[in-house]
């Protein structure tokens, strides 16, 4: 999955996909705006099939956050 | 639509109901439809929202709403204003208790609330003992929501309405610290709503995407499109964006630096990993063949945004304003596009000089003043009454060009004005802190702290904590990014204040 995960995020930050590791933090780390989050959440949605709620976002920081939201979403 | 017969929103509400009353104006996704309301219908509606408003009210009601923009939210806001009463649109993105803040501030005593805000609601009387009323915008069961009113009420009378009188008031950043609530009028928001011409016409899709309590998104979707006689559709989240292009298929959009850099970034990676894809055919799949133009406004743009948007075919039109004046000050047209280096033409009826290096505006669209501060609204203008923006530039041939700003705010490029003092008095109380200031580094909120000397060893662990525990109690696009700590104290003014342009900076931490 973090395969993916880059591949969807480097669209959103000039990085290799490489230097996006589950400990890395979005804003402080990866230098992602507000928008780009939620915009890579809506592909998230598209890519992995699952309904992202706005409001379960506030806790989400890292990279490995990300991956435990989808993982809870998919197992729904 | 003649623009001589609107003085009021409740004459647009009108005209747009009598020369259009089957046309479809709002649009928005509802599970697996798409739910419409017709200008006609918008009328009905805010006759029956206004009826309830009255009969709960004595004089002139201040409504405050909480949510994100929806059909209900509009229908709401409107049924406010059609008659005189006065709209508070609240930034849904804020704690509940500067929610309360906000709501009690501007005297509010009935609310409208997004279903997300019902726990915030069950305890409105305790956080906001003035309300006598607050009804939920969805049709959820157990509430008193929007739907009882709209099938029970009779429709209010329509009553004459003063141009001069306040519409609504929208909190912007104060530089002291304390958002300021912005009181517009009628005349001003219908003046800004008709300051340019021939942006649009009833062949036009919207597609809404900035948040309403915005001025930007008001005046420019909102009243712009019913101006118009367009349909407005609404983008029900910013995760949803590239989908509701596709759904929509909008021909004008409203932006701010920040969704236009966003969904730059998105297409360059696009090309980058297929360098042969023609920019124009990569614009066409992101936004649709009928996109004709977006507007762009509420920070600085980047010249090579612009141009990027160009290679594909799409017009990203600058603007400047701010929310005291309603908002434009400045627009762009496709015939008339900035020119990379100016944020556009002055408007209709605007007049602009500068003082000191600093842009003054008087026009019909400047606000009334800011909601019970005096003080404040004093400090605005200058003796002969015109409004000072706190933008550093110039003026040459009716386009403004900028150059810095005078006043503290960081803005965001998503059109956020931040108080730097704001957070700064966020550190109070920290016993390790002896100076701290809050600034913008490449775009980023930066939080730079002098710790008294015997905290030094401990003051990093001690800083990133507190750092952690405001970022908790703000909304995100307030958050601190960057922290700088320093050995030094930071320089200082002749009176002993921090200067805000310190010529060295602490060691960067993050």
């Amino acid at each position: 999955m973090l395969e993916k995960i880059r591949d969807i995020m480097t669209r959103y930050v000039e990085l290799n996909p490489d230097d996006i590791k589950e400990e890395s933090k979005l804003v402080e780390d990866l230098g992602l705006t507000s928008f780009a989050f939620m915009s890579m959440m809506g592909d998230f949605e598209e890519e992995f099939e699952i309904t992202v709620d706005e409001t379960e976002l506030t806790d989400i920081t890292t990279v490995g956050d990300i991956i435990a939201y989808i993982e809870k979403k998919q197992a729904e | 639509m003649k623009t001589s017969e609107l003085h009021t929103i409740q004459d647009l509400l009108v005209l747009s109901a009598k020369e259009r009353p089957e046309k479809v104006y709002l649009r928005e996704k509802a599970g697996k439809e798409i739910a419409e309301k017709t200008f006609g219908r918008l009328l009905d509606d805010a006759r029956k929202i206004s009826a309830f408003i009255e009969k709960g009210s004595e004089g002139k009601a201040h409504v405050g709403l909480v949510g994100t923009s929806g059909i209900a939210y509009i229908t709401a806001l409107m049924g406010t204003v059609l008659n005189g009463d006065l709209a508070v649109p609240i930034d849904p993105q804020l704690s509940a208790d500067e929610i309360a803040d906000n709501l009690n501030r501007a005297d509010v005593t009935v609310l409208f609330y997004d279903k997300r805000f019902s726990g915030f609601a069950d305890e409105i009387g305790s956080l906001c003992p003035q309300i006598t009323a607050a009804v939920c915008l969805s049709p959820e069961e157990g509430r008193h929501n929007i739907g009882d009113i709209l099938s029970e009420e009779a429709p209010a009378e329509l009553k004459s309405v003063d141009p001069q009188s306040c519409a609504c008031i929208l909190y912007t950043s104060g530089t002291t610290g304390k958002s300021k609530g912005v009181m517009l009028s009628h005349a001003n928001l219908i003046d800004n709503a008709t300051c340019c011409d021939n942006e649009g016409s009833d062949k036009d899709v919207l597609l809404s995407v900035l948040p309403i309590h915005h001025a930007y998104c008001l005046t420019c979707d909102v009243l712009l499109s019913m101006r118009y006689g367009a349909t407005l559709c609404i983008n029900d989240s910013p995760m949803r964006l590239v989908q509701n292009i596709k759904l929509f298929e909008p021909t004008m959009m409203l932006f701010v630096p920040l969704i236009a850099e966003t969904i730059y970034r998105r297409i360059m990676a696009e090309k980058k990993r297929n360098p042969l894809l023609p920019m124009k055919l990569i614009g066409r799949t992101v936004f649709g063949k009928n996109l004709r133009v977006i507007f762009c406004g509420g920070a600085y743009l980047a010249p090579e945004i612009t141009e990027a948007y160009a290679k594909m075919g799409i017009p990203l039109l600058q603007g400047y304003g701010m929310t005291e004046c309603s908002p434009r000050i400045t627009s762009s047209s496709e015939a008339d596009p900035s020119t990379g280096t100016d944020v556009g033409r002055v408007v209709k009826n605007c007049s602009v000089r500068t003082e000191d290096g600093e842009i003054l505006v008087k026009s019909p669209s400047v606000m009334l003043g800011y909601y019970k501060n005096d003080e404040a609204t004093r400090e605005m203008f200058t003796p002969d009454g015109w409004l000072k923006t706190g933008d550093l530039g110039y003026v040459k041939d009716e386009r403004i060009y900028i150059t810095g700003r005078k006043k503290n705010l960081i803005i965001l490029s998503n059109g956020e004005n931040v108080s730097p003092e704001e957070l700064e008095n966020r550190f109070a109380g920290s016993e390790w802190m002896s100076e701290v200031l809050v600034y913008s580094e490449e775009e980023q909120i930066t939080a730079e702290v002098y710790p008294f000397p015997e905290f030094a060893g401990k003051a990093e662990a001690l800083f990133r904590k507190k750092v952690e525990e405001i970022n908790k109690a703000v909304p995100p696009q307030r958050r601190i990014v960057r922290l700088r700590l320093r050995d030094k104290e930071f320089e200082k003014t002749t009176s002993k204040k921090v200067k805000r342009n310190q010529p060295e900076k602490g060691e960067l931490l993050r």
